[in-house]
């Protein structure tokens, strides 16, 4: 059969052109209709098991007090430097028609005083006044404020607390975060942004108020200067990048808004799990199954967050709580120094180090293992309930207490995820690793005794060790026998006598 | 509408060669042309390299004009032609000797172009023409015995270690890797494998000003590559490999690095500073770092004795060293001053101690020098003693 | 005269039933979802696929664009209908994606499978007078191998292949080491390989229907450049294919470290081979690597696929685009030989410059030097050509039509692609532009402004052969104008900003203060890129409509010489009605003997007087 191919006659021309039409539309709408684009915080898992009237309460008072990402609110309470400064009037002079100038003094500069800039009331007559004054120009050295526009209203007094730019440091630092980390640590600081999914280990999930690598001891939190060193250096070994080229304002104003997501998701947190008691959908569905009617438990919620119902007392207890431990984290006080200078990394030292590492007071090797790969027994057994979150360990194995299974540090790779200096391996063994199983040893081993534990670590990679001779660094039998004998006699291992007096005849 | 399509033929190279010519006032052009260093290479290598690159602009700018004046040419006359009924197409099917002639001219002319780059990618890639006397100059200023004389090359030679730093990408950064101090205060060389003496760096990498220096590169993960935009400097980081990478900056500035292979997902992020700057700062920037990785943090620790004593003067200096004394620490602090009796001055030493006015405070810490130095003596003499008795019982 | 009848419309043979009868209205559809082996049609297959394609791969470029003219800005499309969007903003996973994907759609889906696939198959058998390919069957395999390769494509842009089109690795071997590279590069390289089958099934038929199968009297010299060009492609493809494709074999067994259930009998560990993975690398925390591969086998093995490749995405535009030349000119082509000569050097020479695309990747140095002498070199075949398409136009009597324009563009964007290739084939100056946006620049000028541009020439002149209706002139003119400003406006600053030294594959050029200027910049050149990528509509559009409703033409509406204007408009089934004799080259234009006064002559007109067509058609050599 022969036929002519890919010929076509024009009665088909009509419903073709319609096809035609309708494909080049069809290919068009797609394109002009636009995502909505908006970033918009996240609410954790166990806050959408909420009874819907204790999510509506939540996400209300949530949004009210900290806004949307793109609307932070500007919430006083919090240990949070908002502003891009804060000033006290001195005085002020009026123009015809109005206020016109401010002379004020500045005591905390984040951000420079730029025109254009709002000015805020926060206290005295013009306290809550709706009128907005705008920046014309501002002269750092008089202090001299002129507005763009002269203000009606009463005239702010000596004293009362100013603030220029309002918010703008949590501004500039969502835009900066939104820019750097957010495809990691998500909108929310969830740590589950798009990228997280593919990272090992996890971005930190900033919500529960916990960072691990810190220069205080519980319970203070994180200071400052502990944040911005993180992002400053990076943490080696995992996919937290050295942000080091970041300017110093920058890098603050990312720091306020992290501290801003931590509290908000601490918040949350905490709230969620005070009323997940009471008013989860499966609390309610409980308490009704038990007789209680809907509507007796609306009422006793509404009761609840009243002023001074529980409720309520529990979210400002909980506000005092978090503004309280973050304070205490900022102030000097709580640094964690060394009382005593580093110990000599001589051979003695490290050969203390070794000991105490083997040994049953700190017990370092049952989870970092004998031969410090992070191989030790702790790894495969089941471990107590999380201190913090109060979360039950069913699988063996160690966890931290956001959940997920961790390795303790395997210290002969040369890599030390809070940094490298001596005295962040003292930071470490003196106040833990937060959210994780590694013990503070603060108060059990003296700082003698902690500084041989780190020129011991620090040798660490660097010591003779073939892997598959055996998972023991030389001379680990020799310890052994200087050791108090194990609690497990299961556990023990017969060493000859012999044995050990020739390797201790060696060692002379 | 045939002249239209003429003129737009012709236009658009006109176009592209304005654009050309405005692009370095418009800073379309080399990093930081509209800049004090109006878009020169920083290092005299990458000058080379600039001179090349303008030269093939240069030719290759003629013949872009030549070919698309030619093709306009071709074109006008060919849509007068076709606006005239009468005329017919020129009936030809070449020319051997325009052949010959558009084969030899433009093979002589890329041959030299070829020929005319080699000394350059000579000196920047070929080992045996690295500027090494150079370099070594540099480190014997900087007072590093570089030649490892435990180690012999493949033709009996001792092995010589004239990098100065290890440049390791790796997912998102690069991790930067000094050789350290040894205990008199030396600059080490720097050995292929980590030191416990070592000194680390992130994303900021430190090096001599004015003369040719050299890192080693390598990778810890996926390929990466180092380039040195302002230096025109570019060389891939290959896992597996250990690649030797020299380069000399003419200025002592902050110069940009950054990634210039796809690594992934965060390849954007893996920005970096090179700070060329002089020998001594350089130096000084190894002892910082060396401070800094070896602070435990004490003399913190001091001062904030002095601050929770929670009086504007601090603590008086007998209280302070009673409480030392209960933490027992007297000693340690001793030993800490002497440790850093080369670098702490009395002056320094009223700061961590309060409560002492200038001269008091001088003569306590000579009082502290002198024990703890007599102390030192005693060490050494009983050292000697136990050295001796050791010889004597052999 | 020749016998054949070829009158439009009128039966090419005796038995054509679709004469006279009313016509199935899902002909066309019921035709190009068949499984047919008729060369034409499967040329038409690949070309409407192709052009889908196309469209696919913009898509794919302007998500890349709008994220560099508006970063982290929230994307249409892609941002709003991508899971991996947060915030309104793409992550940057997302971002390295789009370039990898929108590289592999345009080159493996969009330029090779048109060149070779639509218009080899549709020319090489109406060109050289033969009934159909030499393998049919193979031929109908080839288009239908394309769709698994689609299929598996598709997957890889669902999961994310991220690693370029290069896959280097580390990155695509360490399943661990990026977003991309877990089973998106598994797919990818599934992909790559099936393409590859589908294309060295096209270059075994080509090879031998060009050799066995050219019509009495079609001589070597005197097949049409489009001929040669086809053939010269399919021996590139055939030799240097089969390389990559051992590659993307080795790359996947390093990347298997678990076989499917039905497999593990063969090891239950995996192939888990080194090739490309050298030892102790640690990613992402997992354990340390073993092996002892090294990442730059892979780097020679792919480049010496892909720059050969990068001819086959060039030679068959160059070669259709002497023919058009030629014949819009109304003159012959200057220079027949130098021209067969240039493209046979340039694909000799193509097998030997691979290394040029790895100066900078550690390898020995001598062999940089090497390398850049035989790439320099390369340029030379290149400029003999364009010398000789100016000569061609040189002295004749243009027709400006939408073919002539894009045929002009070509040659003019042309240079530009060929001089800027200098700069990168000089290996210092491409220490510092090796991988910045200089060569995206000059690649895209090459690709789409030399092989697009000839493309889009090659569819509005054999569009009738194929359908026996012309395509608007209006609307091709329209679609040329905005095609060429936007391409222009989107890739010559380009050129700039690799100057200013903007590397490649950066989600976020702006994090760096030296680059930070250049957003104006591409924020034009990503407004040039959406007029240029919503030009292509207007393409889509005048192909789609003029199927049906282009205005009907006879068998050779534009009084061109080849063969293929012989046959009817469109042909039938076995192309001729009778094997065709071919009496001269294809390119005697405004003959002074030839008949009737006409400016044309065609292969298959019997001389009238035998002698001086002999003459003129060797007076070149």
């Amino acid at each position: 059969m022969v036929m002519s191919p890919l010929q076509f006659r024009p009665s088909v021309a009509a419903i073709s052109r319609a096809a035609c039409l309708a494909l080049l539309l069809a290919a068009v709408l797609p394109i002009s209709g636009c995502s909505d684009g908006q970033a918009s915080y996240k609410h954790r898992e166990s806050f959408e098991e909420l009874a819907p009237f204790a999510k509506d309460y939540l996400g209300e008072k949530l949004d009210e007090h900290f806004g949307t990402p793109t609307q932070p609110v500007v919430w006083e309470d919090l240990p949070l430097r908002l502003h891009a400064a804060d000033a006290r009037v001195v005085a002020s002079t009026s123009g015809s028609t109005g206020l016109r100038t401010l002379t004020v003094t500045v005591s905390d500069e984040n951000l420079a005083i730029e025109p254009g800039m709002e000015v805020m009331f926060l206290s005295g007559a013009r306290l809550g006044e709706e009128e907005i004054g705008w920046i014309e120009e501002y002269d750092a050295e008089t202090g001299v404020i002129t507005f763009e526009t002269e203000l009606t209203g009463p005239a702010p007094a000596e004293g009362d607390r100013v603030v220029f730019g309002p918010g703008a440091v949590i501004q500039r630092g969502r835009m900066l975060y939104a820019e750097h980390c957010q495809h990691c640590h998500g909108v929310s600081g969830d740590g589950n942004g798009p990228t997280a999914q593919y990272l090992n280990p996890l971005p930190r999930d900033y919500r529960m108020g916990v960072f691990k690598f810190t220069s205080t001891a519980q319970p203070a939190r994180a200071s400052r200067t502990d944040l911005s060193r993180i992002v400053e250096n990076g943490i080696p070994g995992t996919y937290m990048p050295s942000f080091k080229l970041l300017e110093p304002d920058e890098m603050s104003n990312i720091i306020e808004y992290v501290l801003y997501l931590s509290m908000r998701g601490e918040l949350e947190w905490r709230m969620t799990q005070f009323l997940a008691t009471d008013y989860s959908q499966e609390a309610v569905s409980e308490r009704i199954a038990d007789g209680e009617s809907r509507g007796e438990i609306e009422e006793g919620f509404a009761e609840a967050i009243a002023d001074e119902g529980e409720i309520a007392e529990e979210w400002t207890l909980r506000v005092e709580l978090i503004t309280e431990s973050w304070q205490a984290g900022q102030e000097e006080s709580s640094t964690i120094y060394p009382r005593e200078p580093r110990v000599e990394p001589t051979p003695e030292s490290i050969a203390r180090g070794r000991l105490i590492f083997l040994g049953a007071d700190a017990k370092c090797a049952t989870c970092h293992g004998d031969s410090g790969l992070g191989d030790g027994p702790q790894t495969l057994a089941v471990q107590p309930p999380d201190p913090l979150t109060g979360d039950v360990h069913t699988e063996p194995g160690l966890f931290d207490s956001w959940g997920n299974e961790i390795t303790p540090r395997n210290l002969r790779s040369n890599i030390y995820r809070g940094g490298r200096r001596p005295l962040d391996l003292y930071r470490r063994i003196h106040s833990s690793i937060k959210g994780t199983p590694m013990p503070a040893f603060g108060t059990s081993l003296s700082d003698q005794q902690i500084w041989d534990l780190v020129n011991y670590v620090m040798t660490m990679p660097y010591e003779e060790y073939s892997p598959g001779v055996g998972s023991d660094p030389p001379g680990t039998a020799e310890l052994r026998a200087l050791l108090p004998p194990p609690m497990d006699p299961a556990a023990e291992v017969e060493t000859p006598a012999a044995d050990t007096t020739e390797a201790a005849a060696d060692t002379e | 509408m045939n002249r239209f399509w003429v003129v737009f033929f012709i236009f658009w190279p006109i176009v592209a060669i304005v654009l050309c010519a405005i692009a370095p006032s418009m800073n379309w052009w080399f990093p930081g042309t509209t800049g004090p260093t109006h878009g020169e290479a920083a290092s005299p290598l990458g000058q080379r390299i600039d001179d090349l690159f303008y030269m093939i602009l240069v030719i290759t700018a003629i013949v872009f004009i030549l070919t698309q004046a030619a093709l306009g040419f071709a074109l006008w006359t060919g849509a007068n032609r076709r606006n005239d009924e009468s005329a017919k197409s020129w009936f030809s099917h070449g020319s051997h000797n325009l052949e010959v002639m558009w084969t030899i001219v433009p093979a002589g002319v890329l041959l030299f172009i070829a020929l005319y780059q080699m000394d350059v990618w000579a000196e920047y890639r070929i080992k045996d023409n690295f500027p090494r006397e150079r370099m070594e100059a540099v480190l014997t200023r900087l007072g590093i015995d570089f030649i490892d004389e435990s180690q012999l090359t493949a033709d009996g030679q001792p092995v010589r270690r004239v990098a100065l730093a290890e440049v390791t990408a790796r997912q998102f950064e690069w991790r930067i890797r000094y050789p350290g101090f040894d205990a008199d205060g030396n600059l080490l060389p720097l050995l292929p494998d980590p030191q416990p003496t070592d000194l680390y760096s992130v994303n900021d990498l430190h090096l001599p000003v004015g003369a040719p220096v050299m890192i080693q590169l390598r990778s810890s993960d996926v390929q990466h590559s180092f380039f040195l935009p302002e230096l025109r400097i570019k060389q891939d980081a290959v896992p597996g490999l250990v690649i030797p990478v020299w380069f000399e900056a003419n200025a002592s500035n902050e110069y940009t690095l950054l990634c210039a292979e796809l690594c992934g997902w965060g390849h954007y992020k893996m920005k970096a500073q090179f700070v060329a700057e002089p020998e001594e700062e350089f130096l000084e920037y190894l002892h910082n770092l060396h401070a800094e990785q070896n602070d435990d943090a004490f003399l913190d620790h001091l001062l904030r004795l002095q601050t929770d004593a929670g009086e504007d003067e601090g603590l008086a200096f007998q209280e302070f060293l009673d409480q030392l004394e209960v933490d027992h620490n007297l000693a340690a602090f001793r030993n800490y001053v002497r440790d850093r009796r080369d670098e702490m001055t009395a002056e320094e030493f009223t700061t961590y101690v309060g409560g002492l006015d200038a001269e008091t405070a001088a003569e306590e810490f000579n009082a502290i020098l002198q024990q703890s130095s007599a102390e030192t003596a005693d060490a050494e003499e009983s050292a000697a003693d136990a050295a001796t008795e050791e010889v004597l019982e052999e | 005269m020749s016998t054949i009848a070829h009158t439009p419309g009128a039966p090419a043979h005796p038995d054509d039933h679709a004469h006279g009868h009313p016509r199935d209205k899902l002909a066309l559809v019921k035709q190009l979802i068949s499984f047919s082996t008729d060369h034409k049609v499967i040329g038409v297959q690949f070309l409407l696929t192709t052009m889908f394609m196309l469209l696919v791969g913009g898509a794919l470029a302007l998500g890349v664009r709008w994220q560099l003219a508006f970063p982290w800005e929230s994307m249409p499309i892609f941002g709003a209908y991508l899971a991996s969007a947060e915030g309104g903003q793409i992550a940057p996973e997302t971002y390295t994606m789009l370039f990898t994907m929108h590289a592999t759609v345009m080159i493996f889906l969009v330029i090779i499978p048109v060149l070779a696939g639509a218009f080899g198959n549709f020319l090489i058998p109406l060109m050289i007078g033969a009934d159909d390919m030499a393998f049919p069957s193979l031929n109908m395999l080839s288009y239908w191998f394309m769709w698994p390769a689609i299929f598996f494509f598709g997957l890889a842009i669902y999961f994310g292949a991220a690693s370029g089109w290069t896959s280097y690795p580390a990155l695509s071997a360490l399943p661990q080491a990026a977003p991309g590279s877990g089973h998106a590069q598994t797919c990818w390289l599934v992909a790559v390989t099936f393409i590859g089958f589908s294309s060295m099934m096209g270059s075994i038929n080509y090879m031998t229907t060009i050799i066995n199968m050219r019509a009495p009297g079609m001589t070597l010299f005197r097949m049409p450049l489009t001929i040669w060009a086809m053939f010269i492609t399919a021996i590139l493809q055939a030799f240097a294919l089969p390389v990559l494709t051992a590659a993307g074999f080795m790359m996947v067994f390093d990347r298997l470290h678990s076989l499917p259930n039905w497999l593990a009998w063969i090891n239950p560990e995996g192939v888990h081979s080194c090739f490309f993975i050298p030892s102790g690398l640690v990613v992402n925390n997992a354990p340390p690597t073993v092996g002892g591969g090294q990442p730059l086998l892979w780097q020679h093995l792919f480049w010496f696929y892909s720059h050969p490749a990068v001819y086959i995405m060039l030679l068959p535009a160059m070669g259709m685009v002497s023919d058009m030349l030629a014949c819009m000119s109304r003159k012959p082509i200057f220079g027949y030989k130098p021209m067969v000569y240039s493209m046979a050097a340039i694909a000799g020479l193509g097998f030997i410059v691979w290394g040029h695309h790895m100066f900078t990747s550690g390898m020995n140095p001598a062999l940089g030097m090497t390398f850049m002498v035989s790439t320099i070199m390369i340029a030379l075949p290149s400029a003999i050509k364009v010398f000789n398409w100016i000569g061609t136009m040189w002295g004749g009597k243009l027709h400006f039509n939408t073919v002539m324009l894009n045929c002009v563009a070509f040659v003019s964007l042309f240079i530009v692609g060929g001089l800027s290739g200098i700069f990168m084939a000089a290996v210092p100056v491409d220490i510092y532009i090796h991988d910045t946006y200089f060569i995206v620049a000059h690649f895209h000028y090459v690709l789409f402004g030399a092989t697009l541009f000839g493309v889009f020439g090659a569819i509005q002149f054999w569009f009738p052969k194929m359908f026996g209706r012309t395509m608007s002139e209006t609307l091709g003119k329209w679609h040329f104008f905005l095609t060429f400003l936007g391409f222009n406006g989107t890739f010559f600053p380009m050129h700039l900003l690799g100057v200013a030294g903007m590397p490649r594959r950066y989600a976020d050029p702006y994090l760096h203060e030296y680059l930070e200027h250049l957003l104006p910049m591409n924020q034009f050149m990503t407004i040039s890129a959406i007029v240029m990528g919503f030009a292509q509509l207007i393409l889509i559009y005048n192909f789609i409509s003029s199927m049906f409703i282009g205005k009907e033409c006879d068998d050779n509406p534009w009084h061109a010489n080849g063969l293929e204007w012989s046959a009817p408009s469109p042909p039938g089934h076995g192309n001729f009605a009778s094997v065709p004799i071919v009496y001269r080259g294809p390119y005697e234009y405004s003959h002074p003997d030839a008949p009737d006064g006409q400016d044309y002559w065609m292969q298959t007109d019997p001389p009238h007087t035998a002698a001086p067509a002999r003459e003129h058609d060797h007076s070149h050599s």
